[in-house]
């Protein structure tokens, strides 16, 4: 078994390797990096606990541990960590039995970097929770069988994506999902924390309690339970630790051999009747709206990217509103628009976004105004969706209304602002986006051309805070005036003014170089 | 006449040279084929023809109209049928064509008229509604064969139309192509097909290591062969000797 589990472990590296060498060295490197200072950060953070208080220990073993094995199932899923070695039906077609399947399988996973920052993270539990004696073995035994079970859950949910994006309607399922519980997570960890600075033992042994009853919170009562001298009940949650790392494994082992096994099933489901496509559309910038609300509504792409920023969005407005003083005033109100922040780019990557089929544009008419100016619309509901919705959570979290309606007047502003300066930032550096039907897998590789647009986008959240800021500022100063309304109008118009302006020189940029952008973000297509 | 006309095309992809000073002469009105081993320079040269790949050296017309550098007047006469590349896979097949029709300024009921025809003349009507993600080769083939079609172009080129489609798609493809010839339409595809190049085609074009190095009429280039022989001969073929793989039963 040793040696498919080593086989497994070479295929991991070897196909690292290769990313590599296509081009994606920035990327890996900066994933090393992460890693590195994960574990130790995690190895820290655990060999410290000793020092704590009784609830800080157990805070630490119970909402860390719960947080490294659900970050580990669910980040590489929603930070498009696609690894080749998850998929057995690669290897459908070499005789191996289900065990050596399964040690091939297991050497694969076991062997990457952030595998092993995980292991040097647990390691930390050893010095910050084992007692003397016996104590300290169970301990020691902790570490592993949490290993396992974070390996296993990961896989299991990896394989049952795998085997739910055989089918069109089980693909989009299971990314909404898995966004939302990805998401929640990780508005959840931004939530515990300053929940726990603020609370009184009460509250936290109350968090501590809930989070100490799943899976993953198991092995943390076994730590808590050893470092407290109480052997009996520290053996009985290693058990139960390691029975549903088991339990995890097996379902693993059994998901892997109905996925070898399986075949694609036909999924095709009409979408529209044949009388009426594109409903009465009849001019170029009719049918180029037309595409984009078909695609809002088919590309699991574009929902999940809704459902992220909306989630994301309107979470980050509600921590900011539970954790601002003040809360009485109606100016925070206002304070809804932070959502817009964090989802004012989705605008920001207007060519790149599906660039496989750039060409099909380029030989109907080039990238005209109306297919920017359709694309840009086309993220309107991302961009003003969580600022309308972060807004009225603000209102409903502290009560105050006075200022709600020129607040949700503003986001229209701020994405009328977010499209134009979009739409110009997206012809500066595009990157291909694969609109592919599993949204978090990128096969080809960035090779780090997205930190580049990335730092334009922040660039451009800095433009338009600026430009907004001269109709903003005064907005929430003078918010209970008459002629507040005036300032609003005034900020409708300005946004307006750059949404034109911004898809006008969007297109100016990319007249003509239909070929040249064909052979940057779709190479495929050319060689 | 010529339909397209290609002089000392030149393309280089980082130190691999695809495409290398390639002549290209097709008659109006002719059924045009090139044929060449893989890695031969056919694509390529098509994509230059049709200004989605710009070269590094060369001059091409298509219709008398100038490829480059202004490719937009040239998009107007020409249709294109690529070779797997992808479509606007969450469109129906059905809206595809009408965005891409009202895209070209064409009027709706015009769009409508042309869609729902060529739709039913390539079998795709009971699966105009489907998301063309959905479809499978042989009919993604047809729906971009129909998408190339819509606005009744001078010239057509067709990356390898016939590659991994079943036996009814083809001769449903061929007649199409056979129609838009007997209308004045000009056709040039690529293809390793010998025998479906031999039926179909009155011009043929070898071409190897990205020049070509046989071309004219089927019969000149032939010479009353079998296509297959003159092409392996241009080539270069490559025979397994009689003691390689004898390890297999």
């Amino acid at each position: 078994m040793l040696e498919y589990a080593l086989l497994g472990a070479r295929l991991r590296w070897r196909l690292t390797r290769n990313r590599l060498r296509k081009g994606g060295s920035g990327l890996f490197f900066l994933g090393l990096a992460a890693s590195a200072i994960f574990g130790l950060v995690g190895f820290g953070l655990f060999a410290t606990a000793r020092a704590g208080t009784e609830v800080h220990r157990a805070s630490t073993a119970i909402l860390g541990l719960t947080s490294i094995v659900l970050g580990w199932v669910f980040m590489p899923i929603v930070a498009g960590g696609a690894d080749e070695t998850v998929d057995p039906t690669r290897l459908a077609l070499i005789p191996l039995t289900r065990r050596e399947l399964g040690a091939v399988l297991v050497g694969g996973a076991v062997s990457g970097p952030a595998t092993l920052a995980v292991l040097v993270a647990l390691c930390g539990v050893i010095v910050g929770y084992a007692p003397a004696g016996v104590g300290a073995l169970i301990v020691a035994a902790i570490v592993p069988c949490t290993f396992l079970l974070g390996l296993g859950l990961a896989r299991l949910v990896g394989a049952g994506l795998a085997r739910a994006q055989r089918s069109r309607k089980g693909r989009d399922v299971a990314v909404v999902v898995t966004t939302l519980i990805g998401v929640t997570l990780w508005l959840g960890t931004q939530a515990i924390g300053p929940a726990l600075r603020n609370a009184d033992d009460r509250t936290a042994r109350r968090l501590i309690g809930i989070f100490g009853r799943l899976p993953t919170g198991w092995p943390g009562r076994g730590l808590i339970a050893a470092s407290e001298g109480r052997l009996a009940a520290a053996t009985g949650w290693l058990v139960v630790t390691a029975t549903a790392a088991s339990v995890a494994l097996a379902g693993w082992a059994a998901a892997t051999a109905r996925l070898a096994q399986g075949t694609e099933r036909v999924t095709g489901l009409a979408v529209s009747s044949g009388s009426a496509p594109l409903g009465t559309a009849a001019t170029p910038w009719a049918a180029a709206v037309a595409r984009e609300v078909r695609y809002l509504r088919r590309s699991p792409s574009k929902r999940v990217q809704l459902l992220m920023t909306t989630v994301m969005g309107v979470g980050f407005a509600a921590i900011q509103a539970m954790g601002a003083r003040g809360g009485q005033n109606p100016r925070i109100a206002f304070l809804g628009l932070v959502s817009m922040v964090m989802t004012s780019g989705a605008g920001f990557n207007l060519i790149g976004w599906d660039s496989a089929s750039l060409w099909v544009e380029d030989l109907s008419g080039g990238l005209t105004i109306e297919r920017i100016r359709a694309r840009a619309l086309g993220c309107l509901p991302h961009v003003i969706v969580p600022g309308v919705l972060g807004v009225l959570t603000v209102c409903v979290l502290t009560g105050s209304w006075q200022a709600t309606p020129l607040a949700l007047v503003e986001t229209v502003t701020i994405a009328m602002l977010a499209l134009g300066i979009g739409a110009f930032i997206s012809t500066v550096v595009p990157m291909p986006a694969n609109d592919g039907d599993n949204p978090f897998a990128w096969r080809s590789g960035m090779g780090g051309a997205g930190c580049v647009t990335g730092l334009w986008m922040m660039l451009g959240v800095v433009v338009l805070g600026l430009i907004a800021a001269p109709t903003l500022v005064p907005l929430i100063i003078w918010y209970d005036r008459p002629w507040a309304p005036l300032i609003s109008a005034a900020g409708i118009g300005l946004g307006a003014a750059v949404y034109v302006v911004g898809t006008q020189r969007a297109t100016g940029r990319v007249a003509q170089r239909g070929p040249d952008l064909i052979a940057e973000l779709s190479p495929r297509s050319v060689v | 006449m010529l339909a397209v006309a290609a002089f000392g095309l030149y393309k280089h992809f980082g130190p691999k040279v695809a495409v290398s000073g390639l002549d290209l002469q097709v008659p109006e009105g002719s059924f045009y084929g090139m044929v060449g081993p893989n890695g031969a320079g056919k694509t390529t040269t098509i994509r230059m023809l049709v200004g989605l790949l710009r070269p590094d050296g060369g001059t091409a017309t298509v219709a008398g109209i100038p490829v480059w550098p202004e490719t937009r007047p040239v998009k107007r006469v020409i249709g294109v049928l690529p070779d797997d590349l992808r479509l606007f896979e969450r469109l129906s097949g059905a809206e595809l064509l009408t965005y891409l029709g009202l895209m070209r300024k064409m009027d709706r009921a015009e769009v409508d008229r042309r869609r729902d025809e060529l739709l039913g003349v390539l079998g795709l009507a009971d699966d105009a509604g489907l998301m063309v993600a959905d479809y499978s080769t042989g009919m993604r083939k047809k729906i971009a064969l129909a998408a190339a079609l819509l606005h009744a172009p001078r010239v057509l080129f067709l990356d390898e139309p016939f590659e991994s489609v079943d036996p009814v798609s083809a001769r449903t493809i061929t007649d199409v192509l056979t129609t838009f010839r007997s209308r004045g339409g000009t056709v040039v595809f690529s293809s390793h097909a010998m025998d479906t190049v031999e039926r179909l085609c009155d011009h043929v074009a070898i071409v190897a290591a990205g020049r070509v190095v046989a071309a004219g009429t089927l019969e000149q280039v032939s010479g009353g062969r079998r296509l297959e022989d003159v092409f392996i001969e241009a080539v270069g073929g490559q025979a397994a000797g009689p003691g390689t793989l004898d390890w297999l039963r």
